[in-house]
């Protein structure tokens, strides 16, 4: 069928969670080649491997390993979770929330966010989030997000690391996926930045036709794009605690951040700070700082080697994003897999695609430092200097004077996500949208208020509890996107 | 937030990116200024333009026009897609349908798996499996229901364009919009800004305004001529700059629900049926082939005579570097033209009204406002220029020098990596905004005889016989659905 024949053999090194995942996608996608896993352990700064969270923007990998959402909510495999709250964030130092999905649909003139600032209603503009009333409630099902009025909820997956990484693990088993006593000790180079063959620490020499690092660390000696400047928190402690609800929660000190994860049964303590400002008190004083080095690999893929998880590009802690962004990348790989020879063309693309979606996520998430919130502490004083990325900066500067938001292909964050962080800062746009202007606030207002208290009865009403396993969400299709 | 008073808004020109701008301003931002447009019956409006995209429902729906009053005042009937004809090839012909192919089976395009089965036993034309293909090809038409996927298309509409503007003159002059008949003599400018102040009319009038949107057509009066704003020049990629136009009665027989491009030596010719007869064009490259060869061409085609003087048309491929300079927006024709192979320009003026509205500035511009609206621009008029581009460039043709010359012209970058991804790996490049998403560039590449070398191996994990009774079974329930439309003149009756 094609000028080159597909690809025979791929080798992955790592032991983690994205390692595995990899293998898996790639054996299923490949049946007829060979699958080699050669174990690696994954350093404890590796979040997307230690910590891992499944965005719904990354749902449609699931297929590719032979997996479900509900079922892995219904096996245990993975906790809901329907936002993140931040306290203390904002310059007004108020709470907000940035919920999963979207926004509840209220049938009226204008963009909801629009008819929000316009009404100037007291209520907050996450209160008009399904998932926001579900989490006040402490209420979720999968059936919510099919419900009618709640339909625009969505979830994010918790992974539990140990419970996931044995369904990976037994997927790789039965597909027949090798595994191989590590460490590599080095890889021969081949063309084109990619890799001839790896030699293990026994010796033996593996030659592949891809090869994928998924170790959880920057390839030695490679080039690191460093963005710490507009992702400041680069050392984290993190111990455990007891179990936390359907939120994840962040709020601000002096030093830096502390948050609450939801983590399988358990849930996680977290300190986060900068080891050139100065230390958050931790946790626990038993805990030893994670180094963390935000930023990125140059390039993605180079010649016949692709690069996933914190060795392609790290986010930090805030939102825990780095499994997703390995799950994306995944998935783009599977979509643009080149043939044995690794067409350079598809190459280019995968790297044009994965550098889009790496540097929107690492937008969203520098937003929360830079969109003009908290300035005081010394963790805190100096954001107001630091110069964002300039899509960043187009993004603030659109948000900031209209309320818009630039169109972003690659963007893993829903429209109404970044609503929400923006306006949960305190961003107030200068000029008035001129679509909502016309309308009456008062009524306005009372049509949104009355949204907010049917989607919170909506929410109590609710059954707790998770659904039986195998039943897959059918979701409410999204609006045509066709320009009006 | 602070009241603040409604700004004044200029609009030049009373064609239909005039008037488009004009009724959706009065009708979605009534509150923030107050419309005065200035048209002048002494140059009268292009008047050609006649076929569109499934977008200017969505305008017609959210000004809340009634879509029967709509169609019945400009004679319209509904529009599936475009046929091309000798395209890649003398005696090719496809449909570019509004809607997708099939569906995605196990998460992949549907086009991967159709490419796997091409030429086995039983496999047949991608277009089979278009509920719009095979609607147009029976000129039948029913409205799409979202239903089920074998209903899901999208659809458009073919109208009078002398028409259209003076309908939405009349709704928008209901809303508030005033008009003023006068040519623009002088245009009064800022010093030092270079904003525009007011326009000077022939008998003495001055229009103020805060805000201009230059829907002047190709003069372009005040972005292109009194501000200067540089031309970009893309006649190289796109060499057609004439057309001429002639519409001609209605043969009997079905009014088929598409506008058909039909390849011609030195360009190609329009087909656009309407309610109550069809307009006919050829667009041509004037190094190629001279007015009157090109008039004796289309009057030969024509399949009834013609019911006006053929009229000559001039212009372009190109736009203006910005289209939003100081204080001057210019929409339509006005801020650059692209060929109307693909009916396009329609959807621009939209695209610039929805942008507009988005960055619509209050009584002060700040450049954020302009930067983003001049971005958005531009992504849309760069992609859909390849679009165009992949039409011409996309053949074995070497019949007439034309055809030489597009074939081998240098395309641009931008496509060359759009094509050669195709070519290996029967990928499209993915945006999720704009216009001409994945189908429409497997539509074209597929018409235009560009197979792929291989496709997306995942499609190769379904099993060949599931596959087969999947590709029979979407097959068979099309064409139930189709026999069931009923016929697209009768359809249009009953609108009427
Ligand atoms: C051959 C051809 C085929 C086309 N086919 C299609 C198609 O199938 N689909 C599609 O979407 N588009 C098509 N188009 C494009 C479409 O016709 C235009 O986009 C559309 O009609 C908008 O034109 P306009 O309003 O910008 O300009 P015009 O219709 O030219 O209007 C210009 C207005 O400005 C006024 N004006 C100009 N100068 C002055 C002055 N000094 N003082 C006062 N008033 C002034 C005029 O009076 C007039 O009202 C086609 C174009 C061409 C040339």
């Amino acid at each position: 069928m094609s000028a080159s024949p597909p690809i025979r053999t791929v080798a992955i090194v790592g032991s983690g969670v994205v390692a595995g995942m990899a293998a898996l996608a790639l054996t299923r996608t490949l049946p007829h080649a060979r699958v080699e896993l050669v174990t690696m352990p994954v350093p404890a700064e590796a979040l997307a491997d230690r910590l891992p969270r499944l965005w719904p923007s990354a749902f449609p990998l699931l297929p590719s390993l032979g997996l479900a959402e509900a079922d892995l909510l219904a096996r245990g495999i993975a906790a809901p979770l329907l936002a993140r709250r931040f306290t203390g964030w904002s310059r007004s130092g108020g709470r907000w929330m940035c919920p999963e999905g979207e926004t509840v649909r209220i049938p009226g003139t204008g963009a909801l966010h629009q008819r929000w600032l316009h009404a100037g209603a007291r209520m907050a503009f996450h209160d008009l989030f399904p998932a926001a009333a579900l989490a006040e409630a402490g209420r979720f099902s999968p059936d919510a997000l099919v419900s009618t009025e709640l339909a625009q909820a969505d979830v994010t997956l918790a992974l539990a690391p140990d419970r996931f990484g044995a369904v990976i693990g037994a997927g790789c088993q039965r597909a027949n996926v090798v595994v191989s006593e590590g460490p590599l000790q080095a890889a021969l180079p081949g063309p084109d930045g990619g890799w001839r063959a790896i030699r293990l620490a026994s010796g033996r020499v593996i030659e592949a036709d891809l090869f994928v690092w998924a170790a959880g660390k920057p390839l030695p000696g490679e080039e690191w794009l460093d963005w710490s400047g507009v992702l400041p928190a680069d050392r984290l402690t993190v111990t455990r605690t007891d179990a936390s609800g359907l939120v994840d929660e962040y709020e601000t000190v002096g030093d830096g951040w502390r948050a609450r994860w939801a983590h399988g049964d358990t849930g996680i303590g977290a300190v986060a700070f900068n080891a050139g400002i100065g230390q958050a008190k931790p946790v626990s004083d038993a805990a030893e700082p994670l180094k963390l080095t935000p930023g990125a690999a140059a390039y993605g893929w180079t010649g016949n080697l692709l690069r996933l998880g914190d060795g392609a590009a790290q986010l930090g802690a805030l939102a825990l994003p780095g499994f997703t962004l390995a799950a994306h990348h995944l998935l783009l790989a599977l979509e643009l897999l080149p043939a044995r020879d690794m067409e350079p063309v598809l190459v280019a693309e995968y790297n044009r695609r994965a550098r889009l979606r790496t540097e929107h996520l690492r937008d969203f998430v520098a937003a929360h430092y830079l969109a003009g919130g908290r300035r005081r502490g010394p963790f805190w004083t100096g954001l107001s200097a630091v110069e964002p990325p300039s899509s960043l900066a187009d993004t603030l500067a659109q948000f900031r004077r209209r309320g818009q938001l630039p169109h972003r292909d690659e963007d893993s964050v829903p429209a109404d996500a970044w609503r929400a962080v923006l306006l949960g800062q305190g961003i107030r746009p200068a000029v008035p949208d001129p679509v909502v202007l016309g309308t009456d606030r008062n009524v306005e207002r009372q049509t949104l208020m009355s949204a907010c208290r049917s989607l919170a009865m909506q929410a109590a009403q609710f059954p707790d509890g998770a659904p039986a396993p195998g039943i897959s969400f059918v979701r409410v299709p999204k609006p045509h996107t066709a320009q009006d | 937030m602070p009241v603040q008073p409604r700004s004044r808004v200029v609009i030049l020109g009373g064609g239909t990116a005039g008037w488009m701008t004009a009724a959706a301003l009065s009708a979605l931002a009534g509150a923030a200024c107050k419309v005065t447009l200035v048209e002048s019956a002494d140059i009268g409006i292009v008047g050609v333009g006649e076929a569109t995209l499934p977008h200017l429902r969505a305008f017609i729906t959210r000004l809340g026009i009634d879509e029967h009053a709509f169609m019945a005042a400009t004679e319209a009937t509904f529009k599936l897609g475009i046929e091309f004809r000798d395209f890649g090839r003398i005696g090719d012909r496809y449909i570019h349908p509004f809607g997708s192919y099939g569906q995605p089976l196990n998460g992949i395009a549907f086009h991967h798996h159709w490419l796997r089965r091409r030429g086995a036993d039983g496999t047949s034309p991608i277009g089979d499996y278009s509920p719009a293909v095979v609607a147009a090809e029976q000129s039948r038409f029913a409205f799409p229901s979202n239903r089920n996927v074998t209903n899901s298309f999208g659809y458009a509409y073919q109208f009078d364009a002398t028409r259209f503007a003076p309908f939405l003159r009349t709704w928008s002059e209901e809303r508030g919009v005033r008009r003023v008949e006068g040519l623009v003599a002088n245009v009064d400018r800022d010093d030092p800004t270079g904003d525009v102040r007011a326009l000077q009319l022939s008998d003495g009038q001055r229009i103020e305004g805060d805000l201009f949107i230059d829907c002047s057509g190709f003069r372009s009066v005040l972005l292109g001529t009194a501000l200067d704003e540089p031309w970009e020049d893309w006649s190289h990629w796109l060499p057609c700059d004439r057309a001429v136009a002639a519409p001609c009665a209605s043969p009997p027989g079905p009014i088929e629900p598409f506008t058909r491009a039909v390849a011609m030596p030195a360009g190609w010719r329009w087909r656009i049926p309407l309610r109550h007869r069809v307009g006919n064009g050829y667009v041509y490259s004037s190094a190629h082939c001279d007015d009157a060869t090109a008039q004796a061409a289309l009057l030969d085609a024509l399949e009834t005579p013609s019911l006006a003087e053929p009229r000559l048309l001039r212009f372009k491929a190109g736009r203006r570097r910005r289209s939003w300079v100081g204080n001057v927006i210019a929409v339509g024709l006005a801020s650059g033209f692209l060929e109307p192979l693909e009916s396009t320009s329609i959807y621009l003026v939209q695209m610039a009204i929805t942008r507009l509205l988005e960055h619509f500035p209050g009584r002060t511009i700040e450049p954020v406002d302009r930067d983003g609206f001049n971005a958005a621009v531009d992504a849309e008029y760069d992609r859909i220029r390849d679009f165009l581009i992949l039409h011409y460039h996309a053949t074995t043709r070497d019949d007439s020098p034309f055809w030489d010359h597009v074939r081998t012209m240098r395309i641009p970058d931008s496509l060359e990596e759009k094509l050669e991804l195709w070519r290996r790996s029967a990928q499209v490049q993915q945006y999720g905004y704009g216009l001409f998403l994945e189908p429409s560039w497997v539509a074209v590449y597929l018409g235009q005889g560009i197979i792929p070398e291989r496709w997306d191996q995942r499609a190769d994990l379904l099993g060949e016989e599931a596959l087969d009774r999947a590709l029979a079974e979407l097959r068979a329930a099309i064409a139930r659905e189709v026999a069931a439309m009923p016929d697209h003149r009768d359809q249009l009756m009953r609108a009427a």
